[in-house]
């Protein structure tokens, strides 16, 4: 037996053989029938068969060969049989071939489609393994956690585990409300399809001694299983939120630097228009000084008068000139900058500006030889104040676009530009578009550009504005680079 | 006070009017500009003269105003920057960029006048000088490439010996050299030489003379 075990597998391998060359089905047919017919012989001996031993090798053929090889072995056993087979009549002979035919045909016929389903059946479990795959791999990458009807787990990722900050055999069957506060499943069935909740809530689990924001997505399993009802689709908010924050903290510090600046400005823009006057007061009555003391005595009474009088314009300026330092800005102290790490903090702000404006703000800036002296928060101010302006110019357009770029233009100087495609600054407006008070707007103070310049003057820079290649204004200013420290 | 010019840049009509008024009460010739372009476009042709320039204005800014004047006419035409609005970054820059003072409004008509007069001072000495520097020239021009060898070791201040070892000519020859050089250089005594011979080539560079 054990030979015939060992005999079988090896005759199919090499019958598959044969069968994967062309024409294969019609080797087996002649093969099969010629075993057929040399069995027959033997069964002679014991009685008439005619066609019953021809059965199997049609068979044989048929379970694996196709439609032609069958057909040919048919008639090979058909051509066999008729000179072997002594008749009584050709009527007879030609109904037990009919016979033959029909019911060989129709147990190949099943022969085929039996061997159809087991190729289908083996297709689709092999599709089903491949899915299988995709779904471990999805589900070991990803926080996931399966909930039963009462909300407690079932089944819960690695990840999901490291996230909850809880080991797998002592989350299985807890309440998910337990370790995650405020979480109610019923909330997310408002809806019946499968990705219901509110997208913008968080939720807060509570790991070890801190807490993580959660946002959580929840799909609901249509069947009606005891143990798998709600899938969670679970994401850490804790990255997002402290960028958020960050942003925030940034925007609330530049407002604050915003009020102090514009303060600071109106002092400066009131000292500068009162300190004109004053100084031509005070040099006109040194003027009249002159003439007053030709006049003799009396004239030396009047001029010490216009001293007086002198002595208290200059008060004034005085006045002016404390009040000024008291509303400037803290003694600036430029530090080592990078102009794309300050630019980089602002991003927030821009997508700020973005969203609200509908504009697109491009940043391009040579990262290389960026180094230059400035204050961090008041250069950033300068920016916002800039790319603020510049939103508000091309509010009314489609393709409303500001671009900031910035490269090193000599060994002294890195120039800042910030361009847009709005309708430009008219020719007579750009004598005045500096001035304090001066605003083209109907909500603005006209504060915006001169606290600019401010910054731009105390970095030890010129504010320039000219037309853009754009089609709108170019506002530029360049910064001291700091060189010892790039070479290092 | 002398005989230069003062020129005033400034935005505000009533400095401009004020300051010349003061000048003019005191005797120097002034003229005012609106704007740095307006000045620059009818650029006065006098030698020298001081320039009062405020720093905001539109159009050309005062450091700009600065910056092309020192291009254009270096140190002979001095600069006083007046402003309104004074900023310690911006007076060390216009400092280093060499405006001889900077003076925050309202001023003391009195510090201006001082200034101005001070600058004139400095014009004076500057003219001086250059005409000093002219004379020694024109008269170093006179001497011989040999005479002119012995002028050179003698402003060094070389001995008669030396010259004559380094010449190889004797100290007799050097004697009457020495004697061409300060009659050509109308020097009675060595020291006047030496003090010419700075004048005309301060340092004392190999190409000096070329330069003079």
């Amino acid at each position: 037996m054990s030979s015939l075990s060992s005999v079988i597998p090896a005759l199919w391998a090499s019958v598959l053989a044969i069968l994967r060359r062309r024409g294969g089905g019609f080797v087996v047919a002649i093969a099969a029938v010629s075993v057929a017919v040399l069995l027959r012989g033997a069964f002679e001996l014991v009685g008439h068969f005619h066609y019953l031993p021809m059965v199997p090798a049609v068979v044989a053929t048929a379970a694996v060969g196709g439609r032609r090889a069958t057909a040919f072995a048919i008639a090979l056993a058909i051509a066999a049989n008729l000179p072997l087979v002594a008749r009584v009549s050709a009527l007879e002979a030609a109904v037990d071939a009919t016979l033959f035919v029909l019911v060989t045909w129709l147990i190949a016929e099943l022969c085929w489609s039996l061997r159809a389903y087991r190729h289908r059946t083996g297709e689709l479990s092999r599709r089903l393994a491949h899915r299988e795959e995709m779904l471990e791999t999805i589900l070991a990458s990803m926080p996931v956690v399966v909930l039963d009807r009462a909300g407690r787990i079932q089944f819960l990722t690695p990840f999901a585990c490291t996230l909850l900050g809880i080991a797998e055999a002592d989350a299985t069957g807890r309440a998910f409300g337990s370790i995650v506060d405020d979480f109610d499943l019923a909330d997310f069935h408002t809806g019946r399809e499968a990705l219901a909740g509110e997208n913008d809530r968080a939720w807060t689990c509570r790991r070890g001694n801190g807490t993580v924001p959660l946002s959580i997505q929840a799909g609901f399993l249509p069947g009606d299983y005891a143990n798998s009802h709600a899938v969670l689709c679970l994401a850490d908010l804790t990255q997002a939120h402290l960028a958020d924050e960050r942003a925030r903290d940034l925007h609330t510090q530049l407002n604050r630097v915003w009020r102090l600046n514009s303060l600071g400005e109106m002092a400066a823009s009131l000292a500068h228009e009162l300190n004109q006057p004053l100084a031509a007061a005070a040099t006109y009555l040194q003027v009249s000084q002159i003439d007053v003391e030709k006049a003799g005595l009396m004239g030396e009474s009047a001029s010490r008068t216009i001293d007086l009088a002198k002595v208290q314009l200059l008060r004034a300026g005085d006045i002016i000139r404390r009040m000024r330092e008291l509303l400037a800005h803290e003694s600036r102290s430029l530090g080592v900058e990078r102009v794309s790490s300050m630019v980089a903090d602002l991003k927030g702000v821009f997508g700020m500006i973005e969203r609200a404006g509908a504009v697109r703000v491009e940043i391009g800036l040579d990262g290389a030889n960026d180094r230059v002296r400035a204050e961090r928060i008041q250069f950033q101010q300068a920016m916002v104040n800039l790319v603020r302006n510049a939103a508000e110019a091309v509010s009314d357009r489609p393709d409303a676009r500001i671009s900031i770029m910035g490269c090193a233009v000599s060994d002294e100087r890195y120039e800042v530009r910030v361009e847009d495609n709005g309708s430009g600054i008219p020719a007579e407006e750009l004598e005045t578009i500096f001035r304090p008070l001066m605003t083209t707007k109907t909500g603005g103070m006209g504060l915006g550009l001169s606290v600019t310049r401010t910054i731009v003057e105390s970095h030890g820079g010129v504010l320039k504005v000219e037309d853009s290649a754009l089609g709108g204004a170019a506002f530029s200013f360049s910064l001291l680079r700091e060189q010892e420290l790039e070479d290092a | 006070m002398s005989d230069h010019s003062v020129f005033v840049i400034d935005d505000d009509e009533a400095i401009r009017d004020s300051v010349l008024c003061l000048l003019r009460a005191h005797g120097v010739r002034a003229r005012a500009f609106a704007s740095g372009v307006h000045f620059f476009d009818n650029l006065p042709d006098v030698p020298s003269a001081c320039v009062i320039t405020d720093v905001r204005m539109p159009g050309m800014d005062g450091a700009e105003v600065v910056r092309r004047l020192k291009a254009l006419k270096g140190d002979a035409w001095p600069i006083v920057v007046i402003t309104g609005h004074a900023e310690v970054p911006l007076a060390v820059q216009l400092m280093k960029a060499g405006v001889v003072d900077y003076i925050e409004k309202p001023f003391e008509p009195n510090r201006l006048l001082e200034v101005v007069r001070g600058s004139f001072a400095h014009l004076d000495d500057l003219l001086l000088h250059r005409a000093e520097v002219e004379v020694a020239a024109r008269r170093l021009a006179r001497l011989t490439p040999r005479e002119r060898e012995v002028f050179q070791a003698l402003v060094q201040g070389r001995t008669n010996k030396h010259i004559a070892n380094d010449m190889q000519i004797s100290p007799r020859t050097v004697e009457i050299f020495r004697a061409k050089v300060m009659e050509k250089m109308e020097a009675d005594t060595l020291s006047a030489l030496i003090r010419a011979g700075l004048k005309v080539a301060p340092g004392y560079a190999a190409d000096a003379f070329a330069r003079t």
